[in-house]
């Protein structure tokens, strides 16, 4: 899977060679696209990361941990809500919450704001009612 | 003892209209506020529903003669083969079966949605040809309604409790409890907790051979115990199993279900199963059958079983309660672990709430159990072995 994606470093972790571990550890073949850093130290790393679902998931893990913000620019999955029974097992691969069942109903929501595009929904999917 | 009531007197009730009806999730609450004894004497059903993926379910149909007839012995419906070693035209097709041509995207549980919905199946169908049914191919088209009898007998349905599965290897695993992400990343489990059939009758009081139910939209049976039924499991003060014990074999007509209470499911890189949706009534005979149905999910715990381990009998990791998996995340070892559900939620309170309506209506009485399951019974393993000698 290939995902475009831009990170947003505070000031105090610019110095950590991210692009180095995201290849070196995730075997994630990455293209940046665009790098940028202010008068603050806050820099910004627009790129192209292509890489199996599993080493994707864990690089968000990775990069979340060292206090990185990554948004995807992705295509936003589409639910068939004729098809989807509710049964909420898409959301145990959610690392990012966007899809939850509802408290009160258990009916499942999407929150297009969480989710990161790392499309693990599309095959845990039982009905086969995601898709992009 | 205080009030007890007959299947009679309440089945009288219902054809009056004048039943009183509710949940098994609605119930706890009256019951917290007015007292079991006088929850006992104002209600007189609680339903109870699941809806979640049963791989042991499937249907029997039956094709009707083609002239010259067939003795159908290799049966395929959408390019998925069902069984053909019953009489000439009888076929059993199982849910997990999968198709020659499309694999696991397409199996036995869709070929059944499929005639449910009204579909068109394809048959193909091949005989060596005998005097007495002399074809032998067919290739044509079915309906439910082309059919002679359709109708659903699952030998498993409705687990009393079920495993939340979890992984504790550095890979991920794909299973029928869904994918199971490496280093406890995830907890999965099933069953509808509190509304769970069995849960409510944990010790079979009421639901035996010949309960009348709701499957899939339709009424239905359970035909008999399910299979791997195993009552002699460890139980709790309320009678309430701690893992896997009771199930049930189910019959229900195919030809009244709707697609809404049914659905295939594909498990990745595990394969086909169905979500059969199950209804289950239950008689308030007395305060002691209103207190088994008025548990919450706070009292109904089970096992986090650890799916890594490549052994029939997998280790546990600790009891956990519903309420606990239902809150989106557990705790273990000092770790958040975000749980999620296999059994809709939202479907079983639909379930639960359809029969309820069609109880009130009066189009749907209660029918006593003519045969009790077994309150002791276990399972064997399957030794792999030699034959014994004189049988060679």
């Amino acid at each position: 899977m290939k995902n475009k994606i831009l990170l947003t470093f505070p000031g105090d972790v610019t110095n950590t060679p991210i692009a180095y571990d995201l290849v070196k550890k995730y075997d994630l073949r990455i293209n940046i696209l665009r790098a940028s850093i202010n008068y603050n130290m806050k820099g910004s790393l627009l790129m192209d990361v292509e890489g199996t679902p599993e080493n994707m998931e864990n690089a968000i893990k990775y990069l979340q941990d060292e206090g990185i913000n990554a948004d995807f620019i992705h295509p936003i999955i589409k639910i068939d809500h004729d098809t989807c029974v509710d049964c909420g097992l898409c959301t145990s691969v959610c690392v990012s919450g966007a899809l939850i069942l509802s408290p009160d109903d258990f009916a499942l929501e999407f929150l297009q704001d969480k989710c990161v595009g790392c499309n693990l929904c599309i095959n845990v999917c039982p009905t086969k009612s995601i898709s992009i | 003892m205080g009030v007890t009531k007959t299947y009679d007197e309440i089945n009288a009730k219902i054809k009056e209209g004048k039943a009183v009806v509710v949940t098994a999730e609605e119930v706890i609450k009256i019951v917290q506020e007015k007292g079991l004894e006088k929850a006992t004497e104002e209600i007189d059903v609680v339903t109870t529903a699941t809806f979640g993926p049963m791989c042991s379910t499937g249907a029997f149909l039956n094709f009707g003669h083609a002239d010259p007839p067939i003795r159908m012995s290799e049966i395929l419906l959408n390019d998925v083969e069902a069984y053909g070693g019953l009489a000439a035209v009888d076929t059993y097709i199982g849910a997990t079966a999968e198709s020659k041509t499309q694999g696991a995207l397409y199996g036995g549980a869709h070929v059944i949605c499929d005639l449910i919905a009204g579909k068109e199946v394809e048959l193909k169908a091949y005989s060596r040809g005998t005097d007495c049914y002399p074809r032998k191919e067919v290739k044509t088209y079915i309906t439910k309604d082309s059919l002679n009898e359709a109708y659903l007998f699952n030998p498993r349905n409705s687990y009393q409790n079920y495993s939340a599965a979890i992984n504790t290897s550095s890979k991920n695993l794909k299973t029928y409890m869904g994918t199971l992400l490496a280093n406890k990343g995830n907890v999965n489990y099933c069953t509808s907790g509190a509304l769970s059939p069995l849960f409510n009758d944990p010790t079979y009081r009421t639901i035996g051979v010949g309960t009348h139910i709701f499957l899939c939209g339709a009424e239905g049976y359970v035909a008999w115990q399910g299979t791997q039924f195993n009552s002699a499991n460890e139980r709790d003060e309320n009678g309430i199993p701690y893992s896997p014990s009771g199930t049930l074999a189910l019959i229900g007509d195919l030809k009244n279900m709707k697609s809404e209470y049914i659905s295939p499911a594909v498990f990745d890189g595990y394969g086909v199963s169905m979500f059969v949706g199950v209804g289950i009534p239950i008689p308030i005979l007395d305060i002691d059958m209103m207190k088994a149905v008025s548990i919450d999910n706070k009292d109904l715990f089970t096992n986090i079983i650890d799916y890594s381990v490549e052994k029939n009998d997998k280790p546990s990791l600790g009891l956990v309660s519903y309420e606990q998996l239902r809150s989106g995340s557990i705790e273990l070892d000092g770790k958040s672990i975000k749980t999620a559900p296999i059994t809709s939620m939202k479907k079983s309170r639909e379930i639960a709430n359809e029969l309820k309506d069609w109880i009130l209506k009066g189009s749907f009485v209660l029918q006593e159990p003519i045969k009790l399951f077994p309150q002791k019974s276990s399972l064997t393993g399957l030794e792999i072995r030699e034959a014994t000698k004189d049988e060679k």
